[in-house]
């Protein structure tokens, strides 16, 4: 069921490398009753204030809905986009909900399982593998 | 009991002399006037110094000027002799029959590589092998008489940097132990580009009796606001460490220090770890850390995976510790996802694959542990070929007796 799509934020931004660097996250309803949030793009230093405030309106406007963010569209994250998944979780706790992430690939799997944030967001896939058992 | 030399020998009389005059006068000399002054206690004895210090990418090494004699020029540390010197710690003797003689000597802080010293007499030494060894023992001297000066001033800091230190690099290296620490039975060394504007990266060690701990850390941002966050981690963890406490409290004073001062949900990853250096028992909590590489003879055989928890910053109430038996002659390699994030021109990241082929590599080459650290170091900045995304450290770890041999003149 898709009762309700809007884009709550675009923003286009030019990396040092010069090519654009953008976000751009999509609100709708989930099968359950959750909001979704998808998220494209890269999430870094200079764009994770976008999710930051997408997960604060979601969160305060909806209280006590469980919110998921899918990352299935997400090619990049850095530690920057991590605090912005770490604050929307401790928010949604402080609300009585969770904030749970999925569909993580690539860089950004990695990336949150090497900080163990998986765990805390409840990502089910198994840890990327490295050449030594360690994650890749 | 070693024989008392003869004190009678009017030349071993004058090289106890010099070395006298060199610890009196190093009493009130300032670091920018440490070649004069010590040339002038050397003067008795016939020999010249100049000294070299490396720069903090260790790439070159300059001489520190001396009023009244011409300036030195800057030795590369790839492909010249005193850069062999330098990078393999071991004194070479150049000279003609009929020319001066010249001695090239690593100048290290206890095992800390400070830079070269170039000492020349007028006639070849009679006794060349005894020439060398008082060289090195004096040598020795100066390097402990420049880490002990360096702080005193800003002229040889300043001839260590090619270019100007961000306040975020000012912070960090402030913190920073030095590089590098041998003793007995181990060699610990570190490495942190980029050496001038670091944002949240840092490393850090304390050896006590049979008990090393060692720690890296990584700082989310960057720039300052990063280098910030991975100082207050940082002093957090030693005040826990000087206080006894174990690697789960550390960890969790770290959490109260940034969690104190910052409510944004800043963090710091990183490793915090113990060696048993009579048992080899390494004991380890991983805080959102790349996990850290065993190396077994010349081989990556495992990451350690264990004593996993949330990075510092964000509370976590596990207090799992990860235990792992090293055998003698073992590295242990901690480093920064910059250092397998590190892209190439193509966009290409360096990888973890790259950096194992890398130190295995380096692990059969017998080098000094901080050389072979350097040399890994340098590979990544030549595949990134630009300024780094992120800060990239590493510190490599070598439970071993015949690595610290390695590691000293």
């Amino acid at each position: 069921m898709m009762a309700s799509a809007c884009t709550t934020g675009v923003l286009p931004i030019w990396s040092a490398g010069g090519t654009p660097m953008q976000l751009e996250i999509t609100t709708t309803a989930g099968d359950a009753g959750e909001v979704v949030l998808r998220v494209l793009g890269e999430l870094d230093i200079n764009t994770e204030p976008a999710l930051t405030t997408a997960l604060r309106e979601v969160i305060e406007s909806s209280p006590g809905q469980e919110v998921v963010v899918d990352l299935a569209e997400l090619s990049f994250i850095d530690s920057s986009g991590v605090r912005a998944l770490l604050e929307g979780s401790d928010r949604a706790t402080r609300r009585g909900t969770r904030l749970r992430a999925r569909n993580a690939r690539g860089i950004v799997a990695r990336v949150l399982y090497l900080t163990g944030v998986d765990e805390l967001l409840e990502i089910a896939s198994p840890p990327p593998r490295g050449p030594h058992g360690g994650a890749a | 009991m070693a024989p008392v030399p003869p004190m009678d020998d009017p030349a071993l009389a004058a090289w106890y002399a010099a070395l006298c005059d060199v610890v009196r006068r190093g009493h009130l000399m300032l670091p920018d006037q440490l070649p004069a002054e010590v040339n002038a206690a050397l003067r008795p004895v016939g020999l010249k110094i100049t000294i070299y210090l490396v720069d903090l990418e260790q790439r070159a090494m300059r001489p520190i000027a001396e009023s009244g004699r011409p300036g030195a020029q800057v030795l590369p540390v790839d492909g010249t002799l005193p850069g062999r010197v330098f990078s393999t710690v071991t004194a070479v003797a150049t000279g003609e029959p009929a020319g001066p003689y010249r001695l090239w000597l690593p100048l290290v802080d206890g095992s800390e590589r400070l830079g070269v010293a170039e000492i020349v007499t007028e006639r070849p030494p009679a006794e060349p092998d005894l020439l060398l060894e008082r060289c090195l023992a004096l040598v020795g001297l100066i390097g402990h008489l420049i880490a002990a000066k360096m702080p005193y001033g800003d002229t040889l800091r300043r001839l260590r940097r090619t270019r100007s230190m961000s306040p975020a690099g000012e912070l960090l290296l402030s913190m920073l132990p030095p590089l590098t620490f041998t003793c007995r039975d181990m060699v610990v060394s570190s490495i942190l580009e980029p050496s001038y504007d670091v944002g949240g990266d840092a490393f850090d060690y304390a050896v006590d009796g049979l008990v090393a701990r060692l720690a890296v850390f990584d700082a989310m941002g960057r720039g300052l606001r990063a280098g910030l966050t991975c100082a207050v981690a940082m002093a957090a963890i030693r005040a826990a460490r000087r206080d006894g406490r174990d690697l789960v409290a550390m960890t969790r004073a770290a959490d109260a220090a940034i969690t104190d001062l910052f409510s944004d949900f800043r963090y710091v990853t990183g490793v915090v770890a113990e060696l048993d250096l009579e048992t080899g028992i390494l004991r380890y909590v991983n805080a959102g850390h790349p996990q850290p590489l065993l190396m077994r003879r010349g081989r990556a055989v495992r990451a350690l995976t264990g004593g996993r928890r949330l990075p510092m910053g964000i509370r976590d109430d596990r207090t799992d510790v990860g235990s792992e038996a090293l055998e003698r002659g073992d590295r242990l390699l901690l480093y920064t996802d910059g250092v397998v994030e590190a892209r190439g021109p193509d966009g290409e990241p360096f990888g973890e694959q790259r950096l194992v082929d890398l130190a295995e590599r380096g692990a059969n080459d017998e080098l000094p542990t901080p050389e072979t650290l350097r040399r890994l170091s340098h590979s990544i900045q030549d595949h990134q070929q630009g300024p780094p995304r992120d800060d990239a450290t590493m510190m490599l770890t070598e439970w071993s007796g015949t690595a610290p041999t390695r590691a000293i003149p």
